[in-house]
């Protein structure tokens, strides 16, 4: 199986030049500088290569919104992973920090940025540290500054730490968070591609999108298609968590079925359980019963069934799950990240939470469960940010699918469900 | 005022770095937080005067992050994941079991010494339940790992090389 992200990380100091240079790396950033600007952008959109940060939208798509125009252009690198069960980006930095760096060497030649800015999630210390060293070896062997591998390409990398807000996730809060402000997003349009940072055409991009540009340049964008399923190419990496035999991140083929990287992969449920419930792509996705995990893991067929690939964040649940309590866990983060700048969200979430928590403490009436849903539905769609929604999807599909949980909590009072033991005997552990 | 020299050599140092000034802000208000152990009035002022930006706007950004706080914290802030993968794998005995251990007559040290809060994914939900002290990272806790960090700090142990 072909392995791209994760291709050396089996060797001692994969994050270093050497073991990169060993490895290929540069190669392809040399072949992609040869290139002019517009051929790049073909061969990414060739090769179906969709954003990993959430949405999937295709990178070379969002490349090409960049107006040919003279002012200055940049490259802003999402490294704010906060997303619960998400934990893929913080490896790519401690593991294979070049590739990321080859990729931004790439994707800025591609949009004509000669400035980008990584913006790594402030509790990050060793994926920090990490990425500065590798920027550093980058710069003294030529990869980085001015006139880079003899082309006419300058490239500077800034870092720039976040400081413990979720929402800086969000992209034009993150712009906003870069410009030394409060990190609000900000009403679209104007999109980042035209009006970004400092004003300035913008694209931004997660680390995983990024760092698997050179491997399109290394295979060709045929060949890294066909990596993936064919309207998403490449491979993923899956990060698996909750109640399996072997938690962990799995690089696979792009679309790879749920049902195989939870039995085969992650070593099936821990023991003695069954499968009851998994979010598929983060904790803002909409869950999916166990009867609905045969699907391809790819953005369009996850959609299909009425959730999403998210960051791929396969979160897993076993029977002994109470799924209000997994809600109220779910809902109490997006309460407290909410930005406050729209009402929907910064009351909606809060009181959602508050009723779920109401119901599993066992003080709900059965009206709650209707008012719970009709609140998240007013969240829905009304928001400047997709975070309302964020916490609005989760809780409408576990209320709708698990409604009779949530009607035996308000009959008996409280929470039926055994307290959840200390971490359930994990029989081993992934790559990670 | 002239105690703030670090900070004010700090950024002038960035004012070669970035084109754009207030893109030091964020630097700034963390290098001043991690120095000093807070971002207050005088520390908002000193980033203002430096960056020629109005005061307000370094407020109005200082108070939005949970990083950035007016008072100082304590020595060891212990910040344990309560979302759903450590959740699932019973990260709220993790933090009932930090509190009452640190709680118990002779072990929390000193006044604020410790303090311990649950927060969101840590993006370690491969390796949970998970927790931070410091910013470093501790997985796959469990009740005997707690005691060991937690006797570890007390003898002295640089945080990052309590665990080996
Ligand atoms: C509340 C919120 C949080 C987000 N957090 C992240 C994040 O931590 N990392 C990330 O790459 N994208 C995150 N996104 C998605 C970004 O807004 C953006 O779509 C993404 O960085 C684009 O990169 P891509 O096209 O390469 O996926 C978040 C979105 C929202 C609404
Ligand atoms: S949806 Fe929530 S987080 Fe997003 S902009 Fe509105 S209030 Fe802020
Ligand atoms: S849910 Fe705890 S580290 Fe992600």
């Amino acid at each position: 199986m072909v392995r791209i992200l994760t291709k050396y990380w089996d060797e001692k100091d994969s994050h270093s030049i050497d073991v990169a240079l060993k490895s290929g790396g540069y190669q392809s950033a040399k072949k992609a500088l040869a290139l002019r600007p517009q051929e790049i952008i073909e061969e990414v959109k060739k090769a179906k290569l969709r954003g990993r940060g959430g949405a999937g939208f295709p990178a070379g798509q969002k490349w090409s919104f960049v107006p040919d125009d003279n002012k200055p252009h940049y490259l802003v690198i999402n490294a704010d992973e906060g997303e619960p069960g998400t934990f893929k980006d913080r490896y790519i930095m401690e593991r294979s920090p070049h590739m990321l760096i080859e990729g931004i060497i790439i994707a800025s030649y591609a949009i004509r940025a000669e400035t980008a800015f990584v913006y790594i999630r402030g509790e990050f210390q060793k994926a920090y540290e990490r990425l500065k060293s590798a920027i550093e070896e980058a710069e003294q062997r030529g990869f980085l500054g001015r006139g880079i591998l003899g082309s006419k390409h300058n490239l500077r990398i800034h870092l720039i730490r976040g400081a413990g807000a979720y929402i800086c996730g969000e992209e034009t809060a993150l712009i906003e968070s870069v410009e030394g402000k409060a990190g609000r997003p900000r009403l679209r349009p104007p999109f980042p591609a035209v009006s970004g940072l400092y004003k300035s055409p913008t694209v931004v991009n997660n680390v995983e999108t990024i760092a698997l540009v050179p491997a399109i340049f290394e295979l060709g964008a045929e060949k890294f298609l066909s990596l993936g399923s064919p309207t998403d190419g490449g491979t993923k990496l899956y990060c698996v968590s909750g109640h399996v035999k072997k938690p962990g991140l799995f690089e696979l083929p792009m679309g790879t079925n749920l049902r195989d990287i939870i039995f085969d992969y992650a070593g099936g449920i821990v023991s003695g359980r069954n499968l009851k419930a998994v979010l598929p792509g983060g904790s803002s996705t909409p869950v999916i019963k166990a009867d609905e995990c045969n699907v391809n893991m790819d953005f369009d067929c996850v959609k299909k069934i009425g959730s999403m690939l998210g960051s791929g964040a396969i979160i897993v649940m076993d029977d002994r799950t109470c799924m209000v309590r997994a809600l109220e866990s779910l809902l109490e983060f997006y309460a407290d990240e909410s930005c406050g700048q729209c009402t929907p969200c910064r009351e909606g979430c809060p009181w959602i939470y508050k009723i779920t928590r109401r119901i599993e403490k066992g003080e709900a009436e059965p009206k709650d469960i209707d008012l719970l849903l009709e609140v998240s539905e007013n969240i829905l769609g009304n928001t400047i940010c997709p975070l309302g929604d964020a916490a609005a999807m989760p809780a409408i599909s576990i209320v709708t699918k698990f409604r009779e949980e949530f009607e035996e909590h308000i009959k008996r009072k409280g929470c039926y469900f055994d307290n959840l033991p200390l971490a359930p005997v994990l029989e081993g552990r992934s790559m990670v | 005022m002239e105690n703030n020299t670090e900070l004010k050599n700090y950024i002038s140092e960035l004012k070669s770095v970035f084109a754009e000034k207030s893109t030091i802000i964020m630097p700034a208000l963390r290098f001043a937080q991690e120095k000093y152990g807070r971002v207050d009035d005088d520390i908002i002022e000193e980033i203002s005067r430096n960056l020629n930006i109005p005061p307000v706007k370094i407020l109005s950004a200082a108070r939005f992050y949970h990083f950035f706080t007016e008072k100082a914290q304590a020595r060891y802030r212990i910040e344990v994941c309560s979302s759903i993968s450590c959740s699932l794998l019973g990260s709220e005995h993790i933090y009932d079991y930090l509190k009452r251990r640190l709680s118990q007559p002779g072990s929390g040290g000193g006044k604020n010494e410790f303090s311990v809060n649950r927060v969101g994914c840590l993006g370690s939900c491969g390796t949970a339940p998970a927790m931070l002290i410091n910013n470093v990272l501790f997985e796959n806790l469990n009740f005997e790992k707690i005691d060991a960090i937690i006797e570890g700090i007390k003898s002295g142990k640089d945080i990052d090389k309590i665990l080996g």
